[in-house]
């Protein structure tokens, strides 16, 4: 392998990247956009929901609950109804979430300590429908313990590590950086070799002393800087901006990076030979990796919370170390030595890819 | 007049024909109209839950009493929750570090006196994390006997087992079709700007429109094919109730693949190569989906990205695709974002055929 081959393809390839501004930009700017839009713009708790009540009675003592359901963050009482087919109409047009019916008897119930009332959800979006559901059974605690109820027999201290102020925001952005590295290496690189492939480069390149190790360095070479760029940018964009905190070195973050670009970079290569046009290549690259990172790295949904059956193929997807290397990281200021195995599994991925792509590449033609 | 029309229509043959082989002589491209709809259907109707059906959870213990004991097995008893033993909270935090375990109860070593538990979950996933300290703490207290004094009786309509998977399945519908069909459309339209068979094309009788047509027809079937496909899958697999008309969601579905088309058509209007395309398809799908309400509801952003959710066609066709799959509503439901979606596709592909020239 000779260095100056490596370099000429190379510089080839970041002049092809040059020349087209337009695209570079995006290049680095998609991660800033991502980043935008999860730390801005998408929170998974529920403030401020709008709810209903029918109030039966119109005692105090109902209407000082509807009053303590209004003060809390999660709940708005948007809306109040005479009867419960208004609110039955207004739970299925969608303009309340949530329906709370409190009985005639309520007051004296209450007093005698078994009252009962009814809550009603929409349930078309199941997660928001279980927060709102857990906060009203908060709520309604709470109301109950200050009308004298007996407290409940246990002291809970309930604590929420890494994340005390509980934003959703903290635990999805250092895995946005993830999802990140997932479409720019391996999206950008699918499409570089169909290319030539494509526009017969390639078999002008046959000709040509190249062997296939230089042709495959120097085409992901430029590509390891670019993703490395986004990695700086998105750590700064991250902490600055979101205020997330970085907790662990920065040096472990772009060691750890640097590996999983490797890895996209490989992914990303292989798929282009395996396809030979860019079309294909660009479909098989959203399915293999964007749609694992997003879905099966744990980066919005837990891998803890899957089938079982599921669980085992994230142990093939390498965007699901990643992002538990990048979380450990950035919030929990461990570094890769204590998650080594995560490491471990990555360089083995690295390997396997490596030995496919480069075999793989024996059918372009080129020198070995 | 007649004799034009003729004429066209023996064009559009041509054309109809010609696209139809391009698209699907390669195998793996008719792999690739078939198989990623469904794993995406597969992996959202099964990896896609907020919800916490199992996890695991360390126990530090210094007690060790009849009524810690009791309260361990109340606590594990619906197979919820696997507990392990830590000697003490530093080997606990280890396994919070390491990822191993989820949460941590923590029995004060006076337990028997002053009766205090320690939760602590890992925040690292905070859903997940809200719902594990919620659970353990009502199923802790209840097997303390705990009474509640106001019983709730909860219902949720719709969707009585609140599973996450009626939520994001019809959804998958709208994201399936925006991907491959706005992607499919650039990806023609580039690929012979690319090649240089553009140029070609100009030099032949056929029109603008008839060449925009005959690129429309087969991404308009392959969507309408995936549909059928996802629909099929998501009522038959994942038994997720269908309560609406097919001619209404065939209406939806049309005018949707309009906007999806148009978007596809102008971001192949001002790029070059195929990796442009790609790009670009990237930096405008992507907000689309994320602000669309598909899993991330739109109620909680702010009001800039709720004023974009009111021009993306994505967040209309997933609102009638819930309520009309969950709720059973109609198009007379719903004549507004039928009719913003209609105005959004029209829209784009009029701008769209105005730019290609």
């Amino acid at each position: 392998m000779k260095l100056q081959r490596v370099r000429a393809v190379a510089l080839k390839e970041t002049r092809h990247l040059l020349r087209d501004p337009g695209s570079l930009a995006m290049m680095v700017l998609m991660p800033v956009m991502l980043l935008f839009i999860f730390g801005y713009a998408i929170r998974l708790d529920v403030l401020e929901a709008p709810i209903g009540v029918f109030q039966e009675a119109t005692d105090g003592v109902s209407g000082e609950l509807t009053a303590h359901l209004d003060a809390s963050r999660a709940f708005r009482v948007s809306a109040r109804y005479d009867n419960r087919r208004a609110l039955g109409d207004a739970l299925q047009a969608g303009h309340i979430w949530a329906g709370i019916v409190i009985p005639h008897d309520f007051a004296r119930e209450l007093a005698r300590g078994d009252a009962r009332i009814q809550l009603l959800l929409d349930g078309v979006d199941a997660n928001t429908a279980r927060l709102l559901r857990n906060y009203a059974r908060t709520m309604i605690g709470e109301y109950a313990l200050r009308q004298g109820a007996a407290r409940p027999p246990l002291v809970l201290e309930e604590r929420v590590w890494f994340n005390e102020a509980r934003e959703s925001r903290y635990a999805i952005l250092p895995g946005v950086i993830a999802l990140v590295m997932a479409v720019m290496g391996a999206l950008m690189t699918s499409l570089t070799i169909a290319r030539e492939m494509e526009l017969g480069n390639l078999v002008m390149l046959c000709t040509t002393p190249l062997s296939r190790t230089e042709f495959l360095c120097g085409k992901l070479a430029p590509y390891l800087l670019i993703g490395l760029l986004d990695v700086l940018v998105a750590a700064f964009v991250t902490t600055t901006l979101f205020d997330v905190p970085l907790r662990g070195s920065l040096l472990a973050l772009v060691s750890v990076s640097t590996l999983f670009l490797l890895v996209v970079l490989m992914q990303g290569a292989l798929i282009s030979m395996v396809a030979g046009n860019q079309m294909l290549a660009s479909q098989m690259a959203m399915v293999s990796t964007f749609l694992p990172a997003l879905l099966l790295s744990g980066f919005v949904f837990a891998v803890q919370n899957m089938p079982r059956l599921l669980e085992y193929i994230t142990y093939a997807v390498p965007a699901r170390y990643y992002v538990t290397l990048c979380k450990a990281i950035f919030l929990k200021g461990v570094g890769p030595l204590l998650l080594w195995t995560e490491v471990v599994a990555l360089v083995a991925v690295l390997l396997l890819l490596a030995i496919a792509t480069v075999r793989r590449a024996a059918r372009l033609g080129l020198l070995p | 007049m007649i004799a034009l029309l003729a004429e066209s229509a023996i064009r559009l043959r041509a054309l109809f024909r010609k696209e139809f082989r391009q698209l699907l002589r390669d195998p793996r491209m008719r792999f690739f109209v078939v198989v990623p709809p469904l794993i995406q259907l597969l992996v959202f109707g099964y990896a896609a839950s907020y919800d916490v059906r199992r996890a695991d959870i360390g126990v530090v213990d210094p007690v060790r009493s009849e009524q810690t004991r009791a309260l361990l097995g109340a606590v594990t008893a619906d197979g919820t929750f696997t507990a392990f033993a830590f000697a003490d909270m530093r080997d606990a935090a280890r396994a919070i570090d390491r990822g191993t375990v989820r949460a941590v109860l923590h029995f004060s070593p006076g337990f028997d006196h002053d009766q205090r538990v320690q939760l602590i979950a890992d925040g690292s996933d905070s859903n997940s994390a809200l719902m594990i300290v919620g659970q353990l703490a009502q199923s802790l207290q209840r097997a303390a006997g705990a009474t509640a004094p106001i019983a709730i009786e909860e219902r949720a309509w719709f969707n009585p087992n609140l599973e996450d998977r009626w939520f994001f399945v019809p959804g998958i519908i709208a994201t399936v079709l925006l991907i491959s069909t706005s992607m499919l459309i650039a990806m023609a339209v580039v690929r012979e700007r690319e090649i240089g068979t553009l140029e070609r094309m100009m030099v032949t009788p056929v029109a603008r429109i008839e060449f925009l047509l005959g690129k429309i027809a087969p991404v308009v079937c392959i969507g309408i094919f995936d549909v059928a496909l996802v629909c099929v899958v998501a009522v038959f697999w994942f038994e997720v109730p269908m309560r609406c008309t097919v001619w209404s969601l065939t209406v939806a579905t049309l005018l949707y693949l309009a906007s999806t088309l148009g978007i596809g058509l102008l971001i192949s209007s001002f790029v070059v190569t195929q990796q442009q395309a790609v790009l670009w398809m990237f930096f405008v799908t992507m907000p689309m989906i994320l602000l669309s309400g598909f899993a991330f509801p739109i109620a909680n952003m702010p009001e800039p990205a709720q004023w974009f959710a009111a021009i993306n066609p994505l967040s209309h066709f997933l609102y009638v695709l819930r309520d009309m799959f969950l709720k059973g509503g109609g198009i007379a439901d719903h004549a507004m974002r039928f009719a913003a979606m209609a105005a959004l596709g029209l829209g784009a592909v009029a701008v769209s055929a105005l730019r290609l020239r």
